[in-house]
């Protein structure tokens, strides 16, 4: 709702990132001089800190960053942070990835629902951009960059009313809303409930400039106090003895935002029945989102802003493994329910060449970074989740085998005068079907009739209230089919041309004038 | 001094929720019937509406609004509430768009204004917030501007029309509430909130007229009743304020929660205020008018606290405030509670 919540959200979570990323980089770097060539070092960390921090702090990207804009999805912002991870040398896989964004996300969740005053998510902003501050100490030059957005954020939001602080903190909280992933050290801290929601605790300070509760006034009608009393509730509050800093130096008061993990506090999340409200996370990832061209534009805007370095020829690029083992990671990997998997972005949308080729240019570093799955997707954003990923290439290495054609002379005649062996072209491939009542079904095509009636085998159904359901097969009646999403990797003319001359080899078989004919044919003198 | 007699209210069984309430002011709207069970309840969520029918059957409905011209792009919900007039009842959604008037079962729509989005500054929000019937034949909603939009409803059929624009808010609008009781002789029937916790009393009838303006103190009000001339205000500083509607002198300060308050409500046949607010307490209160001085009173009743929830919508389920009915931030269930 409010258009000014999204530099708030990106430096926070931003903030939270680097906390967890410095964090495992201590854990796992090893003093320099005993290190082998593919192992950490503190200098490869510093470098690593400094090189994302840069990235982030960016001029360019800050400027895009203030815009007034609305929120996007989870799914866009989380591009963001893939990008942003993986600005300096060190390469985080898709679980690792995973599990990062997963705690950041609850990390400034907590902070949000629990700041005491809407004025108070400006400190607990403060407070991530203090202790990155602190990363960069001895780096002037960017040091400076952040100074530069701590002024910038005090410019924006020091003006605005409690109102509208509350609008952007309802504004992070709807973003928020369903999210219950749990978190260890948040459980350990009995700070998170075992079903994954926040505990609100009902004793300690209240808010800057409330009362504690408890006392009733009653005047008269000139405004005289006639009567005192009080209540009593199970809470049990003191009063705040000082309020946060908001200057550029200062003490903040607040702990919340503060960094939270050390070396010897490793974090783990639990996914297993973690979410209370599964549909709605599966709601976010699987309908095709409506804002997608909008929500392209600011993908470009953004990532165009973000200046990343390439590991050089020479160098490997390290890799940060956000579990103790690699084992752990890969079985995160494999046993992530479906509906918690944040889907990897691919875009393919009509734009503006030039900011095309610019977005293709730097989601193309992505993929070479993360290898991304293959994209599908009319609609602009649409995605695989990582299990499911060498399935589907498998089958694209097998789709060169094309559906059986009918026995029946009448649907061959049809499809071969229609665009419906276009899609009898897709036998095999993971696509979207839109049906006439706005539900969406994503599977992998089975069989396609001449009266477009599909079949769909492994299907994702999504009705049009957003609820989310899995079915091992679909059938769905060609009068409901409104649109099939054509993968983009399908050669439109290659597989029409492909689909004519298989109904060609049925129709003649046995070679011409032999055999029993399709059609009679027109006696020749 | 602790009040004598205080009531119990106990838990009932609680209705569940298809997809979890949002954060915002009132965010729970029970249409009252004459029985003990609440008709109908809903919430807001994201982009959504879900209607609930209690009692034996309970349905559950979510309503997807369509805004007028684009289906496809969804729009934040910011309030969601019943208005019963006495020739029908309307069911009212405020969102960034504009405001979306529905037959009281959510089947129709029955009228859609849209908000101008283009005439703001690009950094200000837009949304429509404060729903409220007033004066037998209006539904009055306020704007992120701080107007209040006062619409003319027909007692059947969609010929409704913008009858008033009243400009004194100069923030955006929170809450607004009409009369429940009897208002007395030119106290005004009709009062509107806004962020800055600044309230205008009005007169309903052809023409509103203001009554009187009561300043804030730079807190939000973030949700407002009126009841026998009484006004009673919540604010962000968890401070209850009871206000002479007519003259707009204060008459009570009640701290009442250590959070955010999110929603108040009144039950007009016995004066029980309920109030809930981001502390996870909801509280009952009895208002009262001493038959001697004429002063307004208040006494702490009950006080429930909803373990890890923070309440964003509360009311009574029914005129004497036996029953009542709250939601929270994240919650997927109407938790319900009655007196015992």
């Amino acid at each position: 709702m409010s258009a000014r919540t999204l530099p708030l959200l990106f430096l926070n979570l931003g903030g939270e990132m680097l906390y967890i990323l410095d964090q495992r980089l201590r854990a796992q770097s090893i003093p320099g001089e005993k290190a082998r060539k593919d192992e950490w070092t503190d200098v490869d960390r510093k470098r690593v800190m400094n090189d994302i921090i840069t990235t982030m702090f960016n001029k360019k990207f800050m400027e895009e960053l203030f815009k007034p804009q609305e929120l996007y999805s989870k799914k866009a912002l989380r591009t963001v942070y893939d990008r942003l991870a993986h600005a300096s040398i060190m390469r985080l896989n898709q679980a690792s990835m995973d599990k990062l964004y997963d705690l950041m996300t609850m990390a400034f969740k907590y902070q949000v629902l629990l700041c005491p005053r809407p004025k108070d998510i400006l400190l607990v902003t403060f407070n991530h951009l203090d202790t990155i501050k602190d990363f960069v100490h001895d780096s002037p030059g960017i040091l400076n960059q952040v100074d530069e957005t701590f002024r910038q954020l005090i410019d924006t939001y020091g003006g605005l009313s409690a109102g509208e602080l509350q609008l952007i903190r309802q504004t992070l909280l709807i973003f928020f809303q369903d999210m219950h992933i749990r978190v260890s050290i948040f459980l350990k801290d009995k700070v998170q409930n075992s079903n994954g929601r926040f505990v609100l605790p009902i004793s300690g300070p209240v808010p800057w400039g409330t009362e504690v509760p408890g006392l009733i006034r009653m005047f008269n009608r000139n405004g005289d106090e006639v009567k005192r009393t009080e209540f009593t509730t199970d809470g049990n509050y003191v009063t705040l003895q000082r309020e946060g800093s908001f200057d550029l130096y200062g003490d903040r008061v607040l702990k919340l935002g503060t960094n939270m993990y050390s070396v010897s506090r490793p974090v783990e999340t639990h996914m297993a029945g973690s979410s209370k409200n599964p549909a709605s996370h599966a709601k976010e990832s699987t309908v095709p989102n409506p804002l997608a061209k909008e929500e392209l534009n600011f993908l470009a805007r953004l990532l165009g802003g973000l200046d990343i370095k390439k590991p050089g020829g020479s160098e490997t690029g390290f890799r940060l493994n956000l579990f103790t083992t690699d084992e752990e990671e890969e079985h995160a990997a494999l046993t992530r329910p479906e509906e918690l998997s944040y889907k990897v972005i691919n875009i393919e949308a009509v734009q503006e060449p030039g900011r095309r080729a610019e977005l293709s240019r730097i989601l193309g570093e992505l993929e070479s970074a993360g290898g991304a799955a293959p994209s599908c997707g009319r609609v602009g954003v649409e995605g695989e989740e990582r299990p499911r990923r060498t399935a589907v290439q498998k089958e694209r290495a097998a789709c060169g085998r094309a559906m059986e054609v009918s026995h029946s002379v009448k649907e061959r005649t049809i499809a071969e005068n229609s665009l419906v062996i276009l899609l009898q072209g897709l036998h095999g491939l993971v696509t979207t079907v839109d049906l006439r009542d706005e539900s969406t079904a994503t599977g992998r095509v089975t069989n396609v009739d001449a009266f477009m009636n599909v079949r769909l085998a492994e299907v994702t159904y999504t009705d049009r209230q957003g609820a989310v359901s899995h079915l091992d097969e679909l059938f769905v009646t060609g009068r409901n089919v409104r649109y099939v999403h054509i993968p983009d990797e399908v050669d439109i003319r290659a597989t029409i041309e492909r689909q004519l001359q298989i109904i060609h080899r049925v129709r003649y078989f046995g070679g011409r004038d032999k055999g029993r004919k399709e059609f009679p044919r027109t006696k020749h003198k | 001094m602790v009040t004598a007699d205080t009531e119990m209210y106990r838990k009932d069984k609680s209705l569940p929720l298809r997809s979890s309430s949002a954060a915002l002011y009132n965010n729970l709207s029970v249409l009252r019937t004459a029985g003990p069970q609440p008709a109908r309840l809903c919430t807001v969520h994201g982009p959504g509406l879900s209607l609930l029918s209690a009692g034996p059957g309970a349905a559950l409905r979510q309503l997807q609004p369509k805004e007028g011209g684009s289906a496809l792009s969804a729009s934040l919900l910011t309030q969601a509430a019943w208005c019963a007039l006495p020739a029908r009842v309307l069911l009212v959604l405020a969102s960034q768009r504009g405001i979306q008037m529905y037959e009281a079962d959510g089947s129709i729509m029955v009228y859609w204004h849209a908000l101008d989005v283009s005439e703001h500054p690009p950094a200000q929000a837009v949304f429509a917030r404060g729903i409220a019937a007033a004066g037998g034949r209006f539904i009055c909603v306020g704007t992120s501007s701080g107007l209040v939009l006062v619409f003319d409803i027909p007692p059947k059929g969609t010929n409704i029309t913008v009858s008033q624009v009243l400009e004194q808010h100069r923030d955006a609008i929170t809450d607004i509430a009409a009369e429940l009781g009897q208002a007395p002789d030119g106290a005004g029937d009709l009062v509107t909130a806004d962020d800055a916790g600044t309230l205008c009393v009005w007169s309903t009838g052809e023409e509103f007229t203001l009554r009187s303006k009561i300043l804030g103190f730079g807190c939000t009000c973030s949700s407002v009743t009126l009841w026998n001339g009484v006004v009673a205000a919540g604010y962000g500083s968890g401070q209850i304020r009871l206000y002479e509607a007519a003259s707009g002198v204060l008459r009570a300060e009640v701290n009442a929660h250590a959070r955010w308050i999110y929603a108040l409500d009144l039950a007009p046949e016995t004066g029980k205020l309920l109030s809930g607010a981001e502390d996870s307490f909801v509280h009952v209160w009895q208002l009262s008018r001493n038959p001697d001085t004429e002063d307004i009173e208040i006494q702490h009743r009950h006080a429930e606290c909803v373990t890890d929830t923070q309440v964003c919508g509360a009311r009574f389920c029914d005129p004497q405030g036996d029953s009542f009915a709250i939601t929270g931030y994240d919650l997927s269930e109407i938790l319900c509670y009655s007196c015992v």
